[in-house]
């Protein structure tokens, strides 16, 4: 196992207390990035660490750092802590276990791209991360390191932590900018991107929080030392939630390039007992089903992608042999019904009918004619939705309909479930 | 510009330009809801997609704006899975309520689905069950239903109105369209959101289950109730007009409406309207009648000369129904006493007339007098077009209460009543005050000094005006005056300076252009001739003089003195005892002709039903006593209202700078006074489907004043008084209204009885017993 | 001569050989006819089995009738009251039943399945205005006036 550096003190006591974190080295970075860095000198070494955004989408921080104009406006920076895929909690662990780890790299982050206000955009149901959050913005206000001329260093940041009110759809950054201006939480329409026109019309970057707890590391070892971890294009490192019927579930800070198998069997202990892996899903609810035997494909975002999956937000859901695929495939179909925002017509409906059609078929109901429809509609939303909301509805179940076919097709022949509707209890639809 | 190819056929368009927009000017119909060119891109129903050649995706139309050398086709097996894939998903939750929805037969989603869609559904799951018929206000219904959540009517509503009232509540297949809190949407614009949604979601009430597209006529109209003169349809059905829509006329009218222009369509079948004739009390045949009045016409010529004869323009007539009038007065009775009647003093010469494109370049907007949300509401939604699409637009108001609102910011200069002309008069002296016309301004004001507004704020006023590139003003016509500085304003200024006239009937400039006299003093004067017995009949086309004209006491001493008032109209005015005869006329919808505009610009309406009863159009009249005065004249079936070398419709004179002379204005005492302004719920043809929305607290008063009166914050009824004279009305409170002033909707029955100026207010009896 | 005597035989045999063979007319109206349960005679319009009309008065009978025979006005339904099965209903259902060609057009547009054209065929009325079949005579089934 390799050295954690984000979660490296998950084990001291109280680190969310602002004297611990300090006397644990906290803020150090964030000093040490205000005397030898200038923002544009910071924004080139994150260029150059090639770090990439860890919300899912993997997109390179410094680049998108890069596109804010350079027009005078004042700039905002947004961190994006709406974690609300299935399967992924690694946000979540970050901001109440060490709250003040994303508010130094907040601080970084404000200086690196010159922004001076900050919102950090806390999911609805983070009730006690969203405490831990506020006390820590207030200790931090108090000690100086927030408000006006932080450190005599003329660098001024107003930092607010907003509650979300409890929709996924605000995890995409344009919902979310709606949805801290006080508006319905509904994706915008791109371009203009936020770093054009974001919050309130101005330039804005939106960072996950594991992007931003990145930062003090960084400052703190060098973009070398970032660049000597992970593969060439996908370096660094990256906390995978591992959940599912594995001996250690949780949250493991990896290098990114690590195999899969790794992961499950070295980190989370293995599966329990008795139980072999049936699928994994490996980047949150949202993203294709890997095989077990694509177990070998190393976690970075490319050889991910050639496997036929993404890496996405690093939740990684081991699905065993008595999970039902159709069972599993309807539960998780059903929470983007939930979530669908309903502004474009083919999310909004398509995960309706998709829904139904899996209930039925999970419930013994369906017809043979079920699986050709609901392949045809997942066609009919993919590539076609105003969001990537849609087309994530589908990364399981197109997967699960390609290579368990035959479960689909046991459940309609046999007019049961024939796992006993285990996983997915369709008495509570 | 930039060059693109649609389905092999090239075209150029300016950059920014949707791609749906560029297929339009080629002839290709691509398939939208939730794009409006009013509105921008939204994204939301993805009918429109095509394929883009280097887009790995199908692209949406309206979205995706057009790039140089782009290649998009909007046909192919691709595109056509989309769109058919896009209208099942629309379709699966839509009930089949085709038979009993109203817009069965012009909606999208039958169209597009015959169009582009799937043969048949697979859909076997229950539908979401929501709302139906549910009321946005009384006189939109939304059945959720149907409902293709375009969010064209919250969009409309929330950010092109500025009133967001509406709103999308609940998430993803749940979501609806409905109201804010749940009551009642009170936006004067509501109506337009049943024009804007492309099925059959919202509903126009009083049209509900009363028409389908094969059993009514449309025919293009104007309408006939305030000078903007929208462009609309009319929907009639077996000889009833049931409906009124908004007609968009590409690159010039979105086809708005006001909620009093679209719902007020009844009142030719108001219970009240005038279906027979009277003679002195007395109900007669229509042949009888007309015969009668023909004989004290020319018993009115015997005795004393076609002089004695009076003819006043109102109502809803068209030009070519004034032109006729008009031949008959000069060329049959032989009089010059034509005018027409107004409520307004002001007069605004043709050559200063501007248009709603100059509003569409304005960099500064002049309200003066009155809100034109009040007046002219579809001019207000002009207006805040403009200053959504330039942001630097500078808004002015120049009056005794505040012109500028929510939905339209800018600055007010509040004067004292009456000083508004001064005001401007003396901002134009600190920046030119060698200019001979403005020395002759300042010569009659004299020493005049405004209260209320400071020598800095005249400066930069002064500033303002003569700094504007394209200065549009708003002029309700209450003060007269201002017609002057405004002349000499246009004057000063070497860049366009149009004025818009907010004033007036919708078709006085047409009723000009006949040969009327538009200027109130040719009004004023007919009434006082006929009160010093030089007048002795009087024909009144369409008016209701005794509530239109300001003075009610002019009006009544006239009607006791003349002979003879005749009057033709839609319905019976008020006090008609003193009326000889009664004649039914017909409504706009009931005669082809014309109207001019505020902006002078000439509309047709068409006729779509008959008269009913006897009502019938003016001409019949108009012929009849022609012939029994034995000059018979003949319909001009040719004549049109503009001249046939120029084109124009009036011809153009250089602007006369003594319009009304400028004069020091008079001192106002008074612990409370009294001003009047347009209000377009107040004006004439009764309509009972508006009748829930007619303001029941129809004055203004400031909340202070109306603390001190006694008056809760809800309004209530108070008594007006001014000498002899008292009204009892509604007040509601209103803090646009400045301290000791009280506004009362110039046209709303009884308002002419007082005069602009002091006046006593006490809490009405109810109030106080209560 | 001998010509005319042989046309004449030949004639009284059609006519003898006629008056022993079945007879193709009835005597009508004593004895009627009977026609195919598919013939298409007068309109009636429909009721469910709780006693609601069927027409909703969406007008497509209206519509599709190429004799402009069929006028519907429709209305909402009274609250409390419905007519019809929803909230819509015909206020005026009205038949010519001298334009009509009985073509069926109308019964096959109808959605609802009210509009039924029965096999009554005996039309016959003294005056024009009887022939306009009113909504309260297609409600019932047709009779012998």
């Amino acid at each position: 196992m390799t050295q954690h550096y984000l979660l490296r003190n998950r084990d001291v006591q109280d680190i969310d207390q602002f004297d611990v974190y300090e006397a644990n080295g906290g803020y150090a970075a964030m000093k040490q990035a205000f005397e030898t860095f200038k923002p544009e000198e910071l924004v080139a070494m994150v260029k150059k660490s090639g770090l990439r955004g860890r919300g899912g989408a993997g997109f390179p921080t410094g680049m998108k750092w890069g596109f804010l104009p350079k027009d005078g406006r004042s700039r905002y920076l947004v961190v994006n802590s709406d974690e609300a895929e299935p399967g992924t909690f690694k946000d979540r662990e970050l901001i109440e276990e060490n709250p003040h780890q994303l508010i130094e790299g907040i601080i970084i982050s404000s200086y690196a791209t010159e922004a001076s206000e900050a919102y950090i955009y806390c999911r609805g149901e983070f009730r006690r991360g969203a405490e831990q959050l506020k006390r820590a913005v207030k200790e931090a206000y108090d000690h100086g390191y927030l408000g006006t001329n932080i450190l005599g260093t003329g660098f001024s940041l107003e930092l607010k932590v907003y509650r979300g009110a409890g929709a996924y759809i605000c995890g995409e950054e344009s919902a979310l900018l709606e949805s801290l201006e006080g508006k319905r939480g509904n994706p915008r329409l791109k371009p203009p991107f936020p770093a054009v026109a974001g919050l309130y019309g101005g330039p804005t970057v939106v960072n996950n929080v594991e992007t931003i707890c990145n930062l003090p590391p960084l400052v703190t070892y060098g973009a070398e030392w970032y660049t000597s971890m992970g593969t060439d294009k996908s370096p660094g490192l990256k906390i995978m939630s591992v959940s599912g019927r594995v001996k250690r579930p949780g949250n493991y800070e990896i290098p990114l390039g690590t195999p899969l198998r790794t992961l499950i069997e070295e980190y989370a202990g293995g599966l329990l007992p008795g139980h072999t892996v049936k699928a994994v899903i490996p980047g949150g609810s949202s993203v294709p089903l890997l095989m077990p035997d694509q177990l070998d494909t190393p976690l970075d975002y490319e050889s991910i992608v050639k496997a036929g999956s993404m890496l996405g937000s690093g939740g990684c859901i081991v699905l065993d042999e008595q999970v039902c695929i159709v069972g599993a495939t309807a539960r998780l179909v059903k929470f983007y019904r939930e979530e669908s925002c309903g502004k474009c017509t083919p999310c909004r409906e398509g995960t309706y009918w998709m829904t139904d059609v899996l209930d039925r078929v999970e419930m013994g109901k369906g017809e043979p004619r079920d699986l050709e429809v609901l392949a045809d509609v997942a066609d009919n939303i993919a590539g076609k939705c105003f969001c990537p909301l849609g087309d994530a509805s589908l990364g399981v179940l197109v997967s699960a309909l390609k290579h368990f076919r035959h479960e689909f097709e046991a459940h309609v022949a046999e007019h049961t479930c024939p796992m006993g509707a285990r996983l997915y209890d369709t008495v509570n639809h | 510009m930039i060059q693109l190819t649609i389905d092999g056929q090239e075209i150029t368009v300016p950059a920014g330009t949707m791609i749906v927009d560029a297929a339009a000017k080629l002839g290709i119909d691509i398939p939208i809801y939730c794009y409006h060119q009013a509105l921008g891109p939204l994204g939301a129903c993805r009918m429109c997609l095509v394929e883009v050649e280097k887009m790995p995706k199908l692209a949406t139309a309206c979205t995706t704006a057009v790039s140089e050398g782009m290649v998009v086709r909007s046909k192919g097996p691709a595109v056509d899975k989309g769109r058919r894939g896009v209208l099942e998903f629309l379709l699966i939750n839509h009930p089949l309520d085709c038979p009993v929805c109203d817009k069965g037969g012009e909606c999208y989603l039958q169209d597009y689905t015959f169009e582009y869609g799937p043969g048949n559904g697979r859909f076997q799951e229950p539908k979401i069950q929501k709302l139906k018929d549910g009321p946005i206000n009384e006189f939109v219904l939304v059945d959720q239903e149907r409902c293709v959540l375009c969010q064209r009517c919250v969009r409309f509503m929330g950010e092109y109105v500025g009133e967001g009232q509406l709103l999308l509540e609940g998430r993803g297949v749940e979501t609806v369209v409905t109201t804010v809190d749940h009551v009642p949407a009170t936006s004067q614009f509501t109506g337009n959101v049943i024009d804007l949604c492309p099925v059959g979601a919202l509903l126009s009430a009083p049209y509900h289950h009363k028409g389908r597209p094969w059993n009514i006529e449309r025919e293009e109209s104007v309408c006939p109730h305030c000078p903007v003169g929208c462009t609309s349809k009319v929907t009639a059905r077996e000889g009833r007009v049931i409906r009124m829509e908004g007609r968009p006329i590409p690159d010039r009218e979105w086809g708005w409406l006001c909620d009093r222009g679209r719902f007020g369509y009844d009142f030719g079948y108001h219970p009240d309207r005038l279906l027979t004739s009277w003679v002195q009390g007395v109900e007669t045949s229509a042949a009888m009648a007309t015969r009668q009045v023909g004989q004290w016409i020319q018993e009115t010529i015997n005795q004393d000369g076609g002089s004695a004869v009076g003819v006043i323009m109102g109502g809803t007539h068209t030009t070519e129904e004034a032109y006729q009038v008009q031949r008959f007065a000069r060329e049959v009775i032989g009089t010059e006493n034509l005018a027409i009647s107004r409520s307004e003093a002001g007069y605004l010469p043709r050559a200063l007339n501007g248009t709603f494109d100059d509003i569409k370049k304005a960099d500064m907007v002049l309200l003066l007098g009155s809100d034109p949300y009040d007046a002219v509401p579809v001019v207000h939604l002009k207006l805040r077009e403009r200053w959504l699409r330039y942001s630097a637009l500078k808004v002015i108001g120049i009056g005794p209460t505040r012109l500028t609102r929510d939905t339209l910011p800018g600055q007010d200069v509040i004067t004292a009543p009456e000083q508004s002309a001064a005001v401007m008069a003396l901002a134009l002296a600190t920046q030119r005050p060698e200019d001979a016309n403005v020395k002759t301004l300042l010569q009659a004001l004299g020493d005049f000094s405004p209260s209320g507004v400071s020598p800095e704020t005249l400066t930069e006023l002064g500033v303002q005006l003569l700094g504007a590139e394209h200065l549009v003003s708003l002029w309700d016509g209450m003060d007269p005056a201002m017609g002057m500085v405004l002349a000499v304003l246009a004057e000063l200024r070497e860049k366009p300076t149009p004025i818009l006239p907010t004033f007036g009937p919708a078709n006085w400039r047409g009723w000009e252009r006949a040969g009327f006299s538009a200027h109130f003093e040719d009004l004023t004067r007919i009434l006082e001739h006929a009160r010093d017995g030089i007048i002795k009949t009087l024909l009144v086309f369409g008016a209701d003089l005794m509530n239109e004209y300001p003075d009610r006491a002019l009006v009544q001493a006239a009607f006791d003195r003349l002979d003879h008032v005749v009057v033709e109209g839609v319905q019976p005015p008020e006090d008609s005892p003193q009326v000889d005869a009664l004649l039914p006329g017909a409504t706009w919808a009931e005669v082809y002709g014309t109207y001019i505009n505020m902006e002078a610009r000439l509309q047709v309406a068409m006729a779509s039903v008959q008269p009913p009863g006897q009502a019938r159009p003016v001409k019949t009249y108009v012929n009849t006593w022609a012939h029994i005065l034995s000059h018979p004249l003949a319909w001009e079936e040719d004549w049109e209202p503009f001249d046939e070398d120029s084109g124009e419709l009036l011809p153009l004179h250089p602007a006369p700078l003594h319009v009304t002379p400028l004069k020091v204005p008079a001192a106002i005492d008074g612990d409370m006074i009294l001003i009047t302004g347009a209000l377009i719920w107040e004006m004439s043809e009764p309509s009972e489907i508006l009748l829930p929305r007619i303001p029941a607290l129809p004055g203004r008063i400031n909340p202070e004043d109306a603390k001190n009166l006694g008056l809760d914050i809800h309004g209530g009824r108070m008594r007006v008084s001014q000498g002899e004279t008292s009204l009892v009305t509604g007040m509601s409170l209103d803090p646009r209204v400045p301290k000791g002033l009280l506004w009362l909707p110039q046209r709303m029955p009884g308002v002419n009885t007082l005069q602009p100026g002091p006046i006593v207010l006490s809490l009405a009896k109810e109030e106080v017993t209560a | 001569m001998l010509d005319g005597v042989k046309a004449l035989i030949k004639g009284l045999g059609v006519t003898s050989k006629a008056l022993f063979e079945p007879r193709d007319t009835i005597s009508y109206p004593e004895k009627r006819r009977e026609y195919s349960p598919r013939f298409r005679g007068k309109h009636m319009l429909a009721k469910d089995t709780d006693g609601h009309e069927l027409c909703v008065g969406c007008g497509l009978c209206e519509a599709v009738c190429p004799a402009h025979a069929i006028r519907v006005v429709a209305a909402s339904a009274p609250e409390g009251n419905p007519v019809s099965w929803t909230n819509r209903y015909s206020v005026d259902y009205e038949v010519d039943l001298i334009r009509c060609i009985f073509c069926g057009m109308c019964e096959e547009a109808c959605p609802t399945n009210a509009v039924r054209l029965t096999p009554f065929n005996e039309l016959a009325a003294s005056n024009r205005l009887d022939m306009i079949a009113d909504k309260e005579e297609l409600l019932h089934p047709p009779v012998r006036k």
